[in-house]
């Protein structure tokens, strides 16, 4: 029900989205007048022509107006902020996001689209594209052998003889490999911890990577295909012992799937 | 009518502020409305002015506004008027009752509606000749303190009417205190129509949303739904909110989650506002609270076309929900009832979609537009007695002068007694 003001006192436009199952997104801008005749989607930090994308605005005729983000549309990797035509920001409305809740692409590269407020309440849409991608599912933990067991699904390539999940520590050279079996789109394999936890003198984080076959590049191992754009604190796994500290599997502010390894002094 | 209704603060986000908003912009259709705000610390209300509704306050606490009341020296004394057992009296001040008891005693309206009890004492007491008088109460008897409760069944005398937002809680006020002459009538809260459109429950997710506190049980839910995975690993649970004043049960529940493994299927989203479009993303709501004084979340989630599993706890639940029709009431703090009513609806597509649409439709009863027009109607009753009632009630006010004299002392010699015996068995 608030309504935040601009620096001259005019009310800042409000955009509610509803997302579709197709991947398009509709943008309702109420206000419409002040927003002008279209919406500016700016990638956060981008500054070529392909980081800022014109969606026009169409009238309903009540003084609201209706823009579309089309599935077909291409927009890079990261956080696009949504703004009115003059740059003004718009304020984030309601998200009926619930087709994107559960989402399971059938082809073509993955682009995922969520349209979220900022911790200032300003409307942006954080988006992915990956070909291949490499979705985590649910993640089991043994505690009594100091291990993971991720389940997940490949999308855009092929599971071959010796595929292998890797973890790679972010600050260094450092990998561990584990087999990975698979079924069909489905992948899953056992990290345990103790390997990682070697010798780790500090917290350390290692990425998880999926390398589907021996002479193929390897898919960062992420959890994008619903609504939650920031998993971090949501996504939250209960700590294992490990010889010298904890372990635990966490996502990152990207959604991508890690390993923290803490030591206890 | 012309209609005053008298808030602690319109310009901070609450419950009450809310519903007094929903309620004074559907009269003020019909009604000449205003509202009065004892304090007023910003320069918008936070929840945005209602429409067609005048708004006024009492005391500037705006550090910038000319009219700044904060170095008033009154301001520094305590309230004598505004009674102590309202949990608010400290906000309250020698300044707050003298500003209201001027604007009580000259109040140019039919009518004067209280928003909470110490404003209900305070118009009791101090609205002019000729008004009608009605209190709110939004929360119930049974949550206040021995020290307010006393002060309510002593002042309420005075009131034409007592509004509470439950029929359990009106019962409450007619079983448990004397008020004669005084109209107690339950009146529920509104809940507007969600501008999404309402969930298919087709989807494999429960939804629950309100404060991470003790009162509302989560333990229990998550207890419960550890029953339900075992059953049903395809389904899972997102309970929205977070911690307040009172407390934050985040760490608690966390550690409940890891200990019971359901990392994979209990997740706490934290806050999110508005609920609607969460609301739509669950084919089910759960509400496990030992105490809902109305149950909004309820209403609201049902508003969404999602049936509601809760406990059957004092004191809304079971005046919204129709067990077994729009959801289910259970036994409170029982974990497998919980579990066996949730896995029943999960177990059965089509009555859940069957209850989801009945729920839809059955909540439509808490519209903004009827509620108001039961507020109406009694408001125009009460305005409608006219002269006579009137006569009556100064009749009535002569007498009660009379006995409120005798009260008061009667009262304090009482509570001073009840007071000193308290203290005796905390320091034993």
């Amino acid at each position: 029900m608030s309504m935040p003001m601009t620096s001259t006192g005019r009310p800042i436009p409000r955009a509610d989205c509803l997302a579709h199952a197709d991947g398009t997104i509709t943008f309702d801008v109420a206000g419409g007048a002040a927003t002008g005749t279209a919406l500016l989607l700016k990638r956060r930090g981008g500054k070529g022509t392909a980081d800022e994308l014109r969606l026009p605005l169409t009238g309903s005729g009540d003084g609201a107006a209706r823009a579309v983000l089309a599935p077909s549309a291409e927009l890079a990797e990261g956080r696009w902020d949504v703004c009115a035509e003059s740059g003004e920001v718009l304020e984030s409305g309601i998200r009926d996001l619930r087709a994107i809740v559960d989402q399971d692409p059938v082809r073509g590269p993955v682009a995922v689209r969520v349209p979220y407020p900022t911790a200032d309440g300003r409307l942006a849409v954080r988006c992915w594209v990956r070909a291949p991608h490499a979705e985590a599912g649910a993640i089991e933990l043994a505690p009594d052998q100091v291990a993971m067991t991720v389940e997940g699904v490949l999308y855009g390539a092929e599971l071959g003889e010796g595929a292998v999940a890797r973890a790679r520590l972010r600050s260094g050279e450092r990998v561990h490999e584990v087999p990975v079996t698979g079924d069909g789109r489905a992948f899953g394999f056992t990290l345990p911890f103790g390997p990682l936890a070697e010798g780790a003198a500090e917290e350390q984080l290692w990425e998880l990577w999926l390398r589907p076959a021996p002479d193929v590049a390897e898919v960062r191992i992420s959890r994008i295909l619903d609504d939650v754009w920031d998993k971090k604190s949501i996504f939250v796994y209960p700590e294992q012992r490990t010889a010298g500290g904890t372990a635990a599997p966490c996502y990152t502010g990207d959604n991508s799937l890690c390993v923290r390894i803490t030591t206890v002094p | 009518m012309r209609i005053s209704f008298l808030l602690h603060n319109a310009y901070g986000i609450g419950g009450t502020i809310r519903t007094t908003f929903n309620l004074a912009h559907a009269l003020a259709e019909r009604h000449d409305v205003e509202i009065v705000s004892v304090f007023r610390h910003r320069d918008e209300p936070a929840m945005g002015a209602p429409a067609g509704v005048t708004m006024k306050h009492l005391v500037d606490l705006r550090k910038k506004s000319p009219g700044y009341d904060g170095n008033d020296p009154l301001a520094k004394l305590p309230a004598k008027v505004f009674p102590r057992g309202d949990g608010r009296h400290k906000q309250y001040s020698r300044l707050t009752d003298v500003r209201i008891a001027a604007h009580l005693s000259s109040l140019d309206a039919d009518m004067v509606v209280g928003t909470r009890p110490g404003l209900n004492v305070t118009i009791a007491r101090q609205t002019r000749r000729g008004v009608v008088r009605v209190g709110q109460e939004h929360l119930t008897l049974d949550s206040h303190g021995y020290r307010l409760r006393r002060e309510i069944a002593h002042r309420y005398t005075m009131l034409d009417a007592v509004t509470t937002v439950t029929e359990a809680d009106a019962r409450s006020y007619r079983e448990r205190l004397k008020l004669p002459g005084v109209r107690i009538e339950a009146v529920p809260n509104s809940v507007p129509a969600p501008a999404v459109a309402p969930a298919d429950c087709t989807s494999k997710w429960v939804v629950a949303a309100g404060r991470l506190t003790r009162v509302k049980r989560y333990d229990l839910l998550v207890e419960a739904f550890s029953k339900v995975v075992a059953a049903r690993p395809d389904w899972r649970l997102r309970i929205y909110g977070s911690g307040d004043a009172s407390g934050n049960e985040k760490q608690a529940l966390r550690a409940l989650i890891d200990e019971r493994g359901l990392h994979n299927h209990v997740f706490l989203m934290g806050p999110a506002n508005p609920l609607e479009a969460e609301w739509v993303k669950g084919s089910i709501a759960a509400v496990t609270s030992r105490l809902e004084s109305f149950g909004m979340t309820i209403v609201e989630a049902m508003r969404c076309g999602l049936p509601v599993v809760s406990t059957d706890c004092p004191h809304g639940p079971a005046e919204i929900i129709e067990d077994g029709v729009d959801g289910r009431l259970v036994p409170v703090g029982d974990v497998d009832a919980i579990a066996d009513a949730l896995l029943a609806l999960i177990g059965d597509d089509e009555l859940r979609q069957r209850a989801g649409r009945a729920a839809l439709a059955a909540s439509a009863r808490f519209d903004p537009a009827p509620i108001a027009e039961r507020h109406e109607a009694l408001f125009t009753e009460l305005v409608a007695r006219g002269e006579g009632a009137r006569s009556r009630g100064a009749l009535r006010e002569v007498l009660h002068r009379g006995r409120s004299a005798l009260y008061d002392k009667a009262y304090s010699l009482r509570y001073l007694a009840a007071d000193v015996i308290r203290r005796g068995k905390k320091s034993a």
